[in-house]
């Protein structure tokens, strides 16, 4: 995905980065070996972050620790959490995220890109149709709310907060299908839902404020580009206008998200990786976002896309 | 404003029907089609009602609309439509009542239809639309109509209160643009008040009196 829900280490203990990378290592491994090796390039910050939180609020029950070999450094064996279902849960869910963008891909971009995409899907076509499999709910909640996304899209919508909601719920209603169940009690229930409803529209809202650029110059959709057009009547040609234009709006909507997480973690039970989640929602998380507002954001290294 | 009007689409038609005449418009006023022409502006000015339209009636059907509940769990209750408070031809007066009414019950979905059934646009119209917004989630929204709201009576204490409310939520958790200024550990305060009172003693010890006696 978009690789922005990141750690911030330097302020991060080291048994807790240590937790970490075993989750994003354990991840990696899993989706290798449930899918395929040519999967892993699913891998994202998202979803480690989900898996996090979503092991978190079981806190980690049945989960062990294994050394494995890791393909991207062959000299160095890696510590991954194993036996998660947190992690079997988000290592599906990267596989159909990242099939279903390729899909959105073949569809609108140009054609060394389509190509591209096309290809993709045939190599990923069979581990993606293994993880509908494996979620069936999940999936048809995704399949639902990616459509009204690209309807909203489509339809040159205005209000950030409006195009961002079908994929926040996207991120709400899955992460609730596997954390909540009649048992759970209403207050945690809300938590869970507000938590990851508004991770989903911090995801959504900074990815689009960081692609105007990208997006004015091909001509493509972007919601703050769109509300641009619909305050002055006209899409403005320098990028910077827009990025001006709309910081405190995008600012206003990344905190007002954060603000509500951190309520809603407060409210839940994350046992050993409240330290990770707090260190990623209070320092990891605001930085990234000032400095794509701010447009210092360099990406030094794409891991995953 | 008339959804069904904006649309083009009479009060009987199916959702198919809806979501057909939705992509027809959007279509015709696509900004692609009008960039760099004197159309722009009226192009998104109709493009802007075509979604809004579209808004209101994409989720008539479901009564526990999740789709409109935005990052409130308890959830829109969309509700039956086409109660009378829906008839258009209903006053202002009527029609704020009745989105008051249904504001109170918690059905924010049908508050907000009613809303922008009504043509004027006054303090208390953007008040309540400011509510509606509140109750789903969307905060950025939702202080752009208490804005408006403010700035139209400045002397409502309602308004400001709403107002303030919105733009203090970032700082619930005390400062929350500064985060790692909050989340300093409060203990190597008490540290430093000691040392520094140590330091002072010796001091004045050095020079004769004494701060602390018994150090």
């Amino acid at each position: 995905m978009f690789g922005n829900t990141v750690i911030y280490s330097d302020e991060m203990l080291g048994k807790d980065q240590k937790r970490y990378s075993a989750y994003y290592c354990g991840l990696c491994h899993k989706i290798g070996k449930s899918y395929a090796r040519s999967c892993r390039l699913a891998l994202s910050y998202e979803m480690t972050f989900l898996a996090v939180f979503m092991s978190a609020l079981k806190d980690g029950e049945g989960e062990t620790h294994a050394l494995v070999h890791c393909p991207g450094n062959p000299f160095k064996k890696k510590n991954v959490i194993q036996n998660s279902r947190a992690i079997d849960i988000a290592a599906s869910l990267s596989v159909i995220m990242s099939y279903e963008s390729l899909r959105d891909k073949a569809r609108d971009e140009g054609f060394i890109k389509k190509l591209g995409a096309f290809i993709g899907k045939a190599l990923f076509r069979r581990s993606f149709k293994k993880a509908c499999r494996a979620l069936p709910v999940a999936y048809k909640t995704v399949k639902d709310c990616l459509e009204e996304l690209y309807e909203l899209e489509e339809g040159y919508c205005h209000i950030p907060e409006a195009v961002s909601d079908p994929f926040a719920r996207l991120v709400a209603e899955v992460v609730s299908q596997f954390t909540t169940d009649e048992t759970t009690p209403p207050h945690e229930k809300e938590a869970i839902w507000r938590f990851s409803y508004y991770t989903g529209q911090w995801i959504y809202v900074l990815d689009a404020f960081k692609d105007i650029d990208e997006d004015l110059k091909k001509g493509e959709y972007n919601p703050f580009i769109a509300a641009a057009l619909s305050q002055g009547g006209k899409i403005p040609e320098e990028p910077q206008l827009i990025k001006e234009q709309f910081r405190d709006d995008a600012d206003f909507i990344l905190s007002s998200a954060m603000a509500v997480m951190s309520n809603a973690l407060d409210a839940l039970n994350t046992g050993r990786n409240k330290p990770i989640l707090e260190n990623i929602i209070f320092v990891g998380m605001p930085a990234r976002a000032k400095s794509i507002l701010e447009g210092t954001f360099k990406k030094k290294h794409s891991r995953s896309e | 404003m008339d959804p069904y009007k904006a649309l083009g689409v009479s009060q009987s038609a199916t959702d198919a029907e809806i979501k057909a005449a939705y992509r027809k418009l959007v279509k015709k006023y696509h900004p692609d089609q009008f960039k760099g022409t004197s159309y722009e502006a009226t192009a998104a000015e109709k493009l802007k009602e075509v979604n809004e339209a579209y808004s209101l009636l994409k989720n008539r059907g479901s009564s526990s609309s999740s789709s409109s509940r935005g990052g409130s769990y308890q959830g829109y209750n969309y509700g039956p439509f086409g109660s009378g408070a829906y008839n258009t031809g209903a006053s202002y007066a009527e029609k704020i009542a009745a989105a008051r009414a249904k504001l109170n019950q918690g059905s924010y979905g049908e508050a907000e239809y009613i809303l922008r059934t009504i043509p004027e646009h006054t303090a208390e119209w953007h008040y309540l639309m400011g509510n509606v917004l509140w109750f789903r989630g969307w905060y950025l929204e939702a202080k752009k109509y208490y804005q408006a709201a403010y700035t139209m009576e400045p002397t409502n204490f309602e308004y400001k209160a709403a107002y303030d409310r919105v733009n203090s939520q970032n700082f619930t958790n005390g400062g929350y643009r500064d985060p790692r200024y909050t989340r300093v550990d409060s203990s190597t305060q008490c540290c430093n008040v000691c040392s520094s009172l140590m330091c002072a003693d010796c001091c004045c010890e050095c020079m004769g009196c004494d701060l602390i006696s018994c150090i």
